[in-house]
């Protein structure tokens, strides 16, 4: 029972003394004497309807003529009579009016006197009024009038038992009021009063928790009042949590006495304000006292188990049942109201579990609450769950909420990027391109809502390989989002894609714009330079391809980049040593070093990433096995044979399996070394087991020229270490083989071939070993011949073929390639165009007319067949064949298609050179000396590294030229002049090259051209005419003239 | 009358001594479809009626349930001793001292077995408490001790659908008691949703639909299974529901989850103290349990967490509204973008 409840009943014996003095206003159907509306209020006010209690006090009020009359007719003990109505408008918080009433009750006898009342009384209840003053005036903030009005009731000297009585709330209204004028520690200790002497003062559990919730609130308005003051906020805090921890136990209430209590919606508003405070925690505990209503329900059922047998459901369970079902009605269930809360509280705390926890249950367990609510919950769902990381679960929540939302829902964007976000990192790409696309129909380019769909569409594409697809949606994003939070991402990603596609100019320029404006990128510093060396390397840029992994060394030094970009390093400058001409041979060691300097710190590099990230350790193998392969072959290279054989050590067993490519070829090119280092058997094992791996690897995969140099390095150093015999019978039962692979069985059996010719070259012909040796050869080939082709791979057809092709007796080849060339599977299509070249080039050396044509028509089959790399050479192919018949217009049509079709030989210049020279002199043959000098002037300018060609060019360019000078009119000094101008021109051109090829040897010009042009300078000067004084203005120009 | 004696053996059985030694008779009304409502005392009980007597210590017979007025287990059979007898245990039950009323709901049960066979008897009721009163104090091995005597059957049997449901979950918890991994996860099971289509995705399957307080149990206890299973990210999810579902508000159930799930977020091998959202985590975690339960209960191993975590203080757009501004996603992580197949390469 509530405490004004007990002091209306106390007021009774007020009702005795009205019963006396009845004002009769009417007596029809309703009793409305004073006595009995007073009787009716309090009963009102005591059953809970305390609105229709102060009606009833109004009208009693009004009927009587209002308080003035009551004071004269009962003088102050009319303010009783006030104090009882100041009790109804307590728990209908009027607050003014109830303030009011009980100042008029506390100053009864101050009425009573004015209006000269006749009746001498006192007011019963004027010190208690003074007591509920004091409430009013703190419910309207006035906490310092309060405190005031509480002291002066203690002041005041009240009875004992009314003391008793009203102590609990005085002692919780006293403490909030002093806490809030900031008295904490004495507002505190107030309260804590009803907590220790709870047993003596008889405070029940429920008053208790009047006091949790009084102060609870007291908590809220000082943890507002700190503002940013976080000190002071957490010092509140600090308090909140303390009280709780002494006192938080004694107020467990049953869920049941709970509800009843008022105290569920109660705790649920002071959880609430504690969120809204920021009181995290502090609100979590508050909401662990809130009972689910089925945990009300549950305290029901067991209390209706106790009834004896047969009893109904008492009215007051009936009553909350229903109140029950009625809040369960509610357009968001209590329960759920309350747990959004929570996951609220958890969330700002730090905790996703938690949250995502409560709104995966809200999502699953209300699906029926107003759509725009189940929404948000979904989408809260998703974004949680995308925040964990928990990827596939977004997508669960974010396809249910894309299905049941609103298609206008402002969420619906937000959901799409926890889907997009979440299925990309789970590597759905298709899923986010599908989704990407979805969000890009709706936003305009630029638009922040398309922001990460334009990123992670591109980045999809490229995932799954899509290049020539992202490459557009990759430039819209940087385009459109300069300021994009995925810019740093995607502006990587783009430069790579490029790469990828082989654009290594673009590439290149890409990863520089992505250098530039993110110079510090914490993500792709070092993999944007990683791969800038690496676009810098294809574009022949070596110095940029260097510059871009020394800023790794000196940014990121650390990088597990470095081993793989310290490689390219190493690549950069041995190219750059290979590429030096003469006159720069000097600089070639000290590249060298530099080159091998790269590969030995590659291997600490790559060890060091090893040690790093072991998820990635294979990556990071593979580059340790290239730079110890590649800085073991420059010791050998270097005669520093004992470290080379110190990387092969390093090399194996550690980085076996690392990398078959380097392993192979540290194998089989540190045999000759190991052999001189008296480890050759061990040498021959280790080769032994390369040549397995490489045999054994699908012909697609297959190096054959690695394999065949492996197996000839291998049956070489056999011989010396092993012997013939040893050597022989090795190949013809080669350790570990498989007696299926034909291909590997074709390779042994040549590899025996050449070693039998190779001891029969030491012995005398008309010899019985030559003979018998004759004799293996020959079983030997019949072996190969009765192999049946049809078993050979496509490839190892073609490989074999060509190794034949290529060796004494091209012949051999042929019917590899016949074989080919007869197959109709789908596979074989690619090998076609290569067996007719081959066959084509084979044909083309015959002297039969009938063979010639035949090639003739291979190398035209083979440009039909439209094989981009062997349609140049086919070209050129026809073009020697016509050159050699003396067809000089279809070899000139021939050449003429090579030399506009820049992609021709583009890796292979020295053919275009000579595509070139052999356009110029078949010009020269048709008789059009002009545009054959076209052309070899074009071979000088454009390929000066491939002197054969240049020379031969200039050597056939000084003729022509002559010829046309002598056609030059000669009629006046004009004509003269021009002439000779144009001779002293072609005698300085000639005099320059001859100096710029000067330590040129005739190795280098092989066909002689250069030994001509020396010799025929001298001729040149004479035929001229060349005067000194000329000779010396030509010397003085080319800067060759001796000093005066 | 011999299938009556066998179950009163059981019975007997399975409740040994007593705080105040066993009734042999306990005073009653019946209210008999034919014969009035005679007043004597019921010596013992089965399952087809009890044995009752006029007059005390005399010898009774057995008057069959059918003669009694009442319908299914509503027997009008009307126990003189029940609010005495319960008086002290309920009040030991309605104060949270869970423990005493185990003990307390114990003794009745014992003390009146003779009547545990009689429908919806005191007996019965207190056995039921007793078990309550066991769950709720978290002595889950005694809950299982009791659940596995023949004697519990007279829960089920005896008792008003209103006990049914919060025996079904006394049942799952004496499985835990009793550390029956397999049957709890076979029990569990029936509770959830089959795991089928777009579920798939899920990392936990769905719980049918039901109250949060009785999803936060079935959460923990599932928890348990998952951590048995070593399927610690699974378990801390559940850990969680079980502390969340139901506001928290059992407290020692709140208390053990979140102890589990600090033990399950240090078992997360991505835990280390530079993994900042995990330790954000833990700290916000632990911080809560030092408030709520104390700091000197916690190991000491989580002590160190027990840190108040950053907060931001940001008062709810409206009451529990989504953090829906909240929305914006991370960037991808690094890595996020597998390189392609086809990355590039020197040439």
């Amino acid at each position: 029972m509530k405490y004004w409840l007990k002091q209306s009943l106390l007021l009774l014996p007020v009702a005795g003394i009205l019963a006396f003095s009845a004002v009769n206003v009417t007596a029809q159907e309703e009793d409305v004497s004073v006595e009995a509306l007073y009787q009716k209020a309090v009963e009102l006010n005591m059953s809970g309807q305390s609105a229709d209690a102060s009606k009833t006090f109004e009208r009693l009020f009004e009927l009587s003529g209002g308080y003035e009359t009551l004071f004269e007719d009962f003088g102050a003990q009319a303010g009783g009579l006030l104090f009882d109505y100041g009790m109804t408008l307590l728990p209908q918080a009027r607050w003014e009016d109830a303030k009011e009433v009980f100042t008029i009750s506390v100053n009864a006898a101050e009425w009573a006197e004015r209006v000269e009342s006749p009746i001498k009384s006192k007011n019963p209840r004027e010190s208690l009024a003074k007591f509920q003053l004091g409430f009013c005036e703190a419910q309207l903030g006035n906490h310092e009038e309060a405190i005031k009005l509480y002291d002066e009731y203690l002041a005041g000297k009240p009875d004992p038992e009314e003391l008793g009585q009203v102590r609990n709330s005085f002692k919780l209204r006293y403490g909030g009021s002093l806490m809030k004028l900031g008295r904490m520690d004495e507002g505190i200790a107030a309260i804590q009063e009803l907590f220790d002497n709870r047993e003596e003062w008889e405070v029940t559990p429920q008053f208790l928790m009047q006091g949790v919730l009084e102060l609870g609130l007291v908590w809220v308005e000082r943890a507002n009042a700190a503002g940013t003051d976080d000190v002071e906020f957490e010092k509140v805090a600090e308090r909140a949590h303390e009280f709780l921890d002494k006192n938080g136990d004694l107020v467990d209430l049953a869920p049941l006495d709970s509800y009843r209590f008022g105290f569920v919606d109660r705790l649920r508003k002071l959880g609430f304000e504690s969120t809204k405070a920021g009181l995290y925690p502090l609100a979590l505990r508050y909401f662990a006292y809130v009972p689910t209503i089925q945990d009300i329900r549950d305290d029901i059922d067991l209390g209706l188990g106790r009834l004896p047998i047969g009893a109904g459901i008492p009215s007051q369970y009936q009553h909350i049942l229903t109140q029950l079902d009625e809040r369960e009605k509610a357009p968001l269930h209590p329960d759920a109201e309350t747990l959004r809360l929570i996951a609220t509280c958890y969330e700002r705390m730090g905790s996703l579990i938690g949250p995502r926890a409560i709104y995966w249950h809200l999502a699953e367990d209300y699906p029926d609450v107003e759509p725009a609510l189940h929404s948000e919950i979904l989408h809260e769902a998703s974004r949680l769950s995308s925040m964990l990381g928990d990827y596939p679960a977004a997508q669960y929540f974010g396809e249910a909420f894309m299905a049941s939302a609103a298609e206008d829902s402002a969420l619906r964007n937000n959901v799409s990027t926890f889907m997009l976000q979440s299925l990309f990192t789970s590597g759905q790409y298709d899923q986010v391109k599908s989704i990407s696309e979805r969000v890009r129909e709706r936003y305009e380019p630029g638009d922040a809502e398309r922001e990460l769909a334009d990123s992670l569409y591109p980045l999809a594409l490229y995932s799954t390989t899509m290049h020539e697809e992202a490459a557009e949606p990759f430039a819209e994003y940087v385009k459109h989002y300069p300021d994009g939070g995925n810019r740093e991402i995607v502006m990587y990603h783009r430069a790579s894609n490029s790469l990828v596609r082989g654009k290594m100019r673009e590439a290149a320029d890409q990863y520089e714009e992505f250098l530039k404006e993110f110079p510090e990128s914490e993500r792709f510093l070092d993999a944007g330079l990683a791969d800038l060396a690496v676009a810098r390397f294809n574009l022949e840029d070596y110095p940029a391809s260097i510059a871009a992994v020394d800023r790794i060394i000196a940014e990121k030094p650390d990088s597990n980049q470095l081993g793989r970009t310290l490689n390219i390093k190493g690549d950069a400058y041995l190219i750059q040593a290979g590429k030096l001409v003469k006159e720069e041979k000097d600089k070639e060691p000290a590249l060298k070093k530099e080159a091998l300097d790269a590969y030995v710190a590659a291997v600490d590099a790559g060890e060091a990433a090893i040690a790093r990230d072991a998820d990635r350790a294979d990556a990071y193998r593979s580059s340790v096995a290239e730079a110890l392969w590649k800085s073991a072959d420059l010791y050998y290279q270097n005669g520093e044979a004992e470290k080379g054989i110190a990387q092969f050590d390093h090399f194996f067993p550690k980085y076996a399996g690392a990398n078959w490519y380097w392993e192979a070829q540290i194998s089989v090119f540190s045999l000759e070394h190991l052999e001189a280092a008296e480890r050759g058997e061990e040498g021959l094992l280790q080769v032994e087991k390369m040549i397995l791996l490489l045999g054994n690897m699908p012909p697609e995969q297959q190096d054959i020229t690695l394999l065949r140099q492996a197996i000839g390095s291998y049956a070489e150093a056999s011989v010396r270490v092993r012997g013939l015999d040893e050597t022989l019978a090795r190949l013809d039962s080669f350790p570990g083989m498989d007696p299926s692979n034909q291909a590997l069985l074709t390779w042994l059996k040549i590899q025996k071939v050449i070693v039998l010719q190779e001891s029969r070259s030491k012995m005398k012909q008309d010899s019985p070993e030559y003979a018998a040796v004759e004799a293996q050869i020959g079983e030997v080939f019949e072996e190969l011949r009765l192999f049946d082709k049809r078993k050979l791979s496509e490839f190892a057809l073609q490989q074999v073929g060509l190794h034949f092709a290529k060796g004494d007796n091209p012949f051999l080849g042929v019917p590899y390639f016949e074989e080919l060339l007869a197959r109709t599977n789908p596979d074989a299509d690619a090998f076609k165009a290569p067996a007719e070249m081959a066959l084509g080039e084979i044909e083309m050396r015959a002297a039969d007319p009938a063979k010639v044509s035949s090639a003739r028509e291979r190398f035209k089959r083979v440009i039909k067949l439209g094989d981009k790399a062997l349609i140049g050479p086919a070209y050129m192919n026809l073009a020697y064949l016509h050159i050699k018949n003396k067809e000089w217009k279809d070899a000139l049509a021939a050449l003429d298609v090579i030399n506009k079709d820049k992609n021709m030989f583009k890796q292979d210049k020295e053919r275009r050179a000579e595509a070139g020279f052999l356009m110029g002199t078949v010009f020269d043959e048709l008789g059009e000396p002009a545009e054959a000098n076209q052309a070899y002037l074009s071979v000088v300018s454009t390929y000066a590294r491939y002197y054969d060609y240049v020379t031969q060019s200039w050597e056939k360019y000084i003729p022509n030229s002559m010829a046309d000078f002598a056609k030059m009119p000669t009629a006046t000094p004009i004509d003269i002049e021009a002439k000779r101008k144009r001779e002293l021109a072609l005698y300085k051109l000639t005099k320059k090259f001859l100096f710029q090829w000067q330590n040129l040897t005739d190795e280098d010009s092989p066909s002689g051209a250069l030994r001509r042009l020396r010799r025929g300078i001298t001729e040149m000067k004479t035929q001229l005419g060349v005067t000194p004084e000329e000779e010396l203005a030509v010397d003085t120009e080319l800067g060759i003239a001796p000093a005066e | 009358m011999k299938r009556f004696t066998t179950s009163f053996t059981l019975v007997l059985a399975a409740l040994t001594s007593t705080a105040f030694g066993q009734v042999k008779e306990t005073a009653a009304f019946l209210s008999l479809k034919e014969g009035g409502n005679p007043q004597g005392y019921v010596q013992g009980a089965n399952a087809q009626g009890i044995i009752f007597s006029s007059a005390q210590g005399r010898p009774g017979q057995l008057l069959p349930y059918e003669k009694i007025k009442g319908e299914g287990l509503d027997k009008l059979i009307r126990f003189e001793e029940r609010v005495e007898a319960l008086g002290e245990p309920r009040a030991l039950f309605a104060a949270g001292d869970y423990a005493a009323a185990a003990t307390a709901f114990g003794d009745v049960a014992r003390n009146y077995a003779i009547i545990l066979s009689v429908p919806q008897s005191f007996a019965a009721e207190a056995l039921f408490y007793q078990m309550e009163s066991l769950k709720r104090s978290g002595n889950y091995a005694a809950l299982a001790q009791i659940i596995e005597a023949p004697v519990s059957k007279v829960v089920e049997t005896n008792l008003g659908e209103r006990y049914q449901k919060l025996h079904e979950f006394q049942k799952l918890w004496a499985k835990l008691g009793a550390n029956d991994m397999d049957g709890l996860k076979t029990a569990i099971a029936t509770y959830e949703e089959p795991v089928v289509g777009d579920a798939k995705l899920l990392s936990t399957p769905n719980f049918k639909k039901r109250p949060p307080a009785e999803l936060a149990q079935l959460a923990y206890l599932r928890a348990k299974v998952y951590d048995a299973a070593n399927e610690s990210a699974k378990a801390l999810e559940d850990y969680y529901r079980a502390f969340t579902l139901a506001s928290g508000n059992d407290d020692l159930m709140a208390k053990l989850a979140m102890g589990a799930a600090m033990v399950s977020h240090k078992k997360d091998p991505r835990f280390s103290p530079d993994n900042e959202r995990l330790v954000s985590q833990l700290q916000g975690l632990a911080y809560l349990y030092s408030k709520r339960f104390g700091k000197d209960t916690m190991p000491e191993e989580f002590q160190e967490f027990a840190v108040r975590p950053p907060m931001v203080r940001m008062a709810p757009a409206a009451e529990a509204a989504p953090a829906a501004e909240e929305g914006a996603a991370p960037a991808p992580e690094k890595g996020d973008a597998p390189p392609a197949e086809g990355e590039a390469k020197k040439e």
